[in-house]
């Protein structure tokens, strides 16, 4: 039973929102790597007349594989989504640590979620998506690779070579997304410690690979016309500085955007309080309750009331 | 037919025996008041919880109260809620305790039972969103100790199932598993 359901069977059906969800999942939306497939999941049905708007679900981990660095551990996020009237497409990517080509670090993981996003375009009338209306959402990482897909899809250095978004309009440069929600998101990898995952990444430390560092970095892409954000972080958390959060935030609002902020106060990266006020939780700060009436408050605000 | 001298040989008895007093039931503390220290976190909370102990049990009972500020930046958000437990202090006995033995100190398995609403407000628009209804329950685990006078000092773990009602209707109801890991302080009288 999934936890939708049975959170409508305890509370006796009395809370509006409990519809089915379905699902489409190992979908490949770019067939030249095996960690390239993405879950969708949809309200009642996935093939509709009536075209939804949509989230790209991106999960986090240290763009590493092993813990966290699944796509399972944000089914849950793409599932409420979805209950919520979206379609949620919840992705995986090339991670570091994979085999051989499936080996993920700049710029294969950033193009990925861009690869993805085409895809999902290309493919909207399938899966009853309004290619206008998509939104991007992730925690970490994912935050950062959320990030991406609202500044940096036109990135020349970050610009993917799969199939969808060759074919992709406008000379293939793919349209960023029309809102993000990110979470604890890396926003400028200047701020990150020289430490051997962020090496890893960048194939070496900022001050080695400056072009690679600044092409990973969302904050170095803003610009006019960069679309609204709502950054939701703990305020203590040890592992993503919420300075990144602060510094994207000031330089969106200084090009004109829409750039929100929830603030957890005494949040940290993986422990957040949930129901019981005497225990620190092992919670992702966008996975609160105040953080899930925020993020589908703007979505609503941003891609349209999905009900 | 009695003896008129039996009267007198009983009473001689009882003087020649000596006197044993019986050592009086210990007296334990059967009162705690504890704050939690994640829910003052950041400053911006309180939790505070009553505990009643019953010594022949080794059980207690608690009630708790709590408010805190869940968010703030371009959102504000408030939860308040009560709680309720129950905990089992199997050997009531503790390592870097100056507590008796069968006191409310230990390794103590608990149930919790949590009802919260938080509020959530868009300070950006200035427009309330929504209220959620927060139902948890909880298996606990925790070991109190009493290294000075009557505080006490309590880690805990705990397995948790969390429901989460959107009071709106806008956001689907949801279950959530987890753990989490507790400390209070507090005085026990």
């Amino acid at each position: 039973m999934s936890r939708l359901a049975s959170a409508c069977v305890l509370v006796l059906g009395l809370a509006a929102g409990c519809q089915d969800v379905v699902s489409k999942t190992d979908i490949a939306y770019d067939d030249r790597y095996t960690s390239t497939r993405m879950d969708a999941y949809a309200p009642g049905t996935i093939d509709t007349d009536e075209l939804r708007p949509a989230v790209i679900v991106i999960h986090g981990g240290s763009w590493s594989t092993g813990f966290l660095g699944e796509r399972d551990t944000m089914e849950d996020h793409a599932r409420r989504l979805a209950a919520a009237g979206y379609v949620a497409f919840n992705l995986s990517y090339r991670l570091l640590g994979g085999d051989g080509i499936e080996d993920g670090g700049f710029p294969g993981t950033i193009q990925d979620p861009i690869c993805a996003l085409a895809y999902v375009r290309a493919h909207a009338d399938e899966y009853g998506v309004d290619p206008d209306r998509i939104s991007s959402y992730g925690y970490s990482a994912g935050g950062h690779l959320a990030s991406m897909l609202g500044v940096a899809t036109d990135g020349p250095l970050v610009a993917p070579d799969c199939a969808a978004a060759m074919e992709a309009p406008n000379n293939g440069v793919v349209a960023p997304v029309v809102s993000v929600v990110s979470g604890a998101g890396v926003e400028d990898f200047h701020l990150l410690p020289d430490i051997g995952t962020v090496r890893d990444f960048l194939h070496g430390s900022c001050d080695e690979q400056p072009a690679n560092c600044d092409a990973s970095s969302p904050i170095k892409y803003v610009a006019p016309g960069a679309p609204p954000f709502l950054f939701i972080q703990g305020d203590e958390d040890l592992i993503v500085d919420y300075d990144n959060t602060l510094h994207m935030r000031e330089a969106l609002i200084a090009v004109g955007t829409e750039a929100r902020v929830l603030e957890i106060p005494g949040g940290g990266h993986l422990s957040n309080q949930t129901a019981a006020g005497d225990t620190w939780d092992l919670a992702l700060a966008i996975d609160t309750p105040a953080a899930w009436e925020a993020t589908i408050d703007f979505f609503d605000h941003t891609i349209g009331d999905a009900r | 037919m009695s003896d008129p001298l039996l009267p007198l040989v009983v009473a001689a008895l009882r003087l020649s025996t000596p006197y044993v007093p019986v050592a009086p039931p210990p007296i334990v503390n059967e009162h705690a008041v504890s704050f939690s220290m994640p829910a003052f976190d950041g400053l911006r909370g309180v939790q505070v919880q009553y505990e009643q102990f019953s010594p022949a049990r080794r059980m207690s009972l608690a009630v708790s109260a709590q408010f805190r500020e869940t968010a703030i930046g371009d959102y504000t958000s408030e939860r308040g809620g009560i709680g309720f437990e129950w905990r089992w202090y199997w050997r009531a006995d503790a390592w870097l305790s100056n507590q008796q033995k069968g006191s409310m100190v230990g390794w103590f398995l608990g149930g919790r039972a949590d009802v919260l609403v938080e509020r959530t407000h868009d300070d950006y628009d200035d427009r309330q969103l929504g209220s959620t209804l927060e139902m948890g329950l909880a298996a606990r685990i925790g070991y109190r100790i009493a290294p000075w006078r009557d505080l006490e000092i309590t880690p805990s773990l705990s397995i948790t199932e969390v429901v989460d009602v959107s009071l709106s209707g806008r956001v689907p109801a949801w279950q959530r598993s987890g753990i989490g890991a507790g400390l209070t302080v507090g005085w026990m009288f």
